[in-house]
């Protein structure tokens, strides 16, 4: 078997069949192999698996180059730009478009350990991109309806609401969630697995369930929640048409929330911040120094 | 090509290489322009289009208040007759100039833009290149 192999690694005359009469029986050999292999699909390029040991070790490379990559500072990254700077060129990739595709958002990178809870939080814009939509669940009528009369609530209801949005009748496109005590076991139950993973459902570890929600939804009004996914943290930050100084404070209180965020985390290997990057809808992505 | 260069070109195609909007329009003289135009490239509309994606970006990069609207009217069963027209608004709001872009090239219409408004090029040492 090893030496037919061999005879096949040769070089191939043209023009040979396999029903010539052929003199040496290695030729002879060599011919009904290429027959035989004619008629198969091409030989595939053998593909490189790696061991799982290898596997962890260009796992383990990659984390520790991602964490060098954190510490190190934002100028010496190559498309490094100065936040007017980087504006004036998302301005301009953004010409024309019109003003709901003009959105300018801030997308930072988190290195964090393996089984380190994602980052979140809340971030109070001095300059709000637009008002957050709150919903508020709720088995007392009479409250909701004084929370509406003072606040702008985009949906509010009791169990008839949870019923709605378990059908898929009412979208779920609300920023934040509140609760009373009543109501809210039955939100978990019954909503946990559509609001949970948009991270809107109320819970009381959150701080969004209580009985006192005047409060609450008084604290929470003109702020935007964020939240880390796969690895990074994007928020809109404003709009193309805002001057430099509204979008700077934005960034500031970004900044302070993500420090903020960093600070209470729960876990004895807290995330790092890494490259942060301006980017608008149209437009390049320009790394800025955010620490 | 890298990431990298391929994000330098962008740039640099934006504020370096493009050379003829490198231009200071007279601040005090103009407000901004506006384009209506099609957004589909039928009947003549493809000279707006392109002038929109290849010269404003400069122009707007060099003239950072002055105010670029476009309108794109969509017309995609040909029913309706879509003007294709550049105004050039003055600081009191008035519409000065029009220029019609119809069955010309982005080229063409740039020139046109720049014979009509006062302007003077950018000098080469104050070009930004990434």
């Amino acid at each position: 078997m090893s030496c037919q192999r061999i005879l096949y690694a040769r070089s191939i005359p043209q023009g040979i069949k396999h029903s010539h009469r052929l003199f040496t029986t290695s030729s002879l050999v060599y011919a009904t192999e290429e027959a035989t292999i004619k008629n198969d699909a091409p030989i595939a390029t053998p593909v490189k698996t790696l061991t799982k040991e290898q596997l962890k070790k260009k796992e383990l490379r990659k984390f520790l180059k991602s964490k060098a990559d954190a510490r190190k500072a934002a100028s010496e990254y190559p498309l490094y730009m100065k936040i007017p700077e980087a504006l004036r060129y998302l301005r301009a990739a953004e010409v024309g478009q019109p003003n709901s595709q003009q959105t300018v958002s801030l997308t930072t990178l988190i290195v964090s350990d393996k089984g380190v809870p994602p980052l979140y939080g809340n971030i109070s814009f001095p300059v709000p991109l637009r008002k957050s939509k709150i919903a508020v669940f709720s088995n007392d009528v009479e409250k909701l309806e004084e929370l509406k009369q003072k606040y702008d609530i985009y949906l509010s209801g009791g169990s008839e609401l949870i019923a709605e949005i378990k059908n898929g009748n009412v979208k779920i496109d609300f920023d934040k969630a509140f609760a009373t005590t009543d109501i809210a076991s039955s939100l978990t139950t019954q909503l946990g697995r559509i609001l949970g993973p948009k991270g809107v459902l109320p819970n009381v570890k959150k701080g969004t369930v209580s009985d006192d929600l005047v409060t609450l939804i008084r604290e929470n009004l003109g702020t935007m929640p964020f939240r880390e996914r796969n690895k990074c943290i994007s928020i809109g930050i404003g709009k193309t048409t805002f001057s430099d100084e509204q979008i700077l404070q934005n960034i500031l209180a970004a900044r302070k929330a993500l420090k903020e965020a960093v600070s209470t985390q729960k876990s004895k290997k807290p995330s790092m911040l890494s490259k942060t990057t301006l980017t608008s809808s149209h437009g390049p992505g320009l790394v800025i120094d955010f620490n | 090509m890298s990431k990298v260069a391929r994000q330098k070109n962008f740039l640099n195609a934006i504020s370096f290489t493009t050379k003829k909007p490198q231009v200071l329009i007279n601040p005090g003289k103009y407000q901004g322009m506006r384009l209506t135009f099609q957004a589909q490239n039928h009947s003549g509309h493809m000279g707006p289009r392109m002038l929109w994606r290849k010269y404003l970006p400069t122009l707007q990069f060099y003239n950072p208040n002055f105010k670029i609207d476009v309108v794109r009217i969509n017309n995609e069963k040909k029913t309706v007759n879509v003007p294709c027209t550049m105004e050039i608004i003055d600081n009191t709001g008035k519409t000065i100039d029009t220029i019609d872009m119809k069955n010309k090239m982005y080229d063409n219409i740039m020139d046109e833009f720049l014979s009509k408004v006062e302007h003077k090029p950018i000098p080469e040492d104050e070009l930004i290149q990434v």
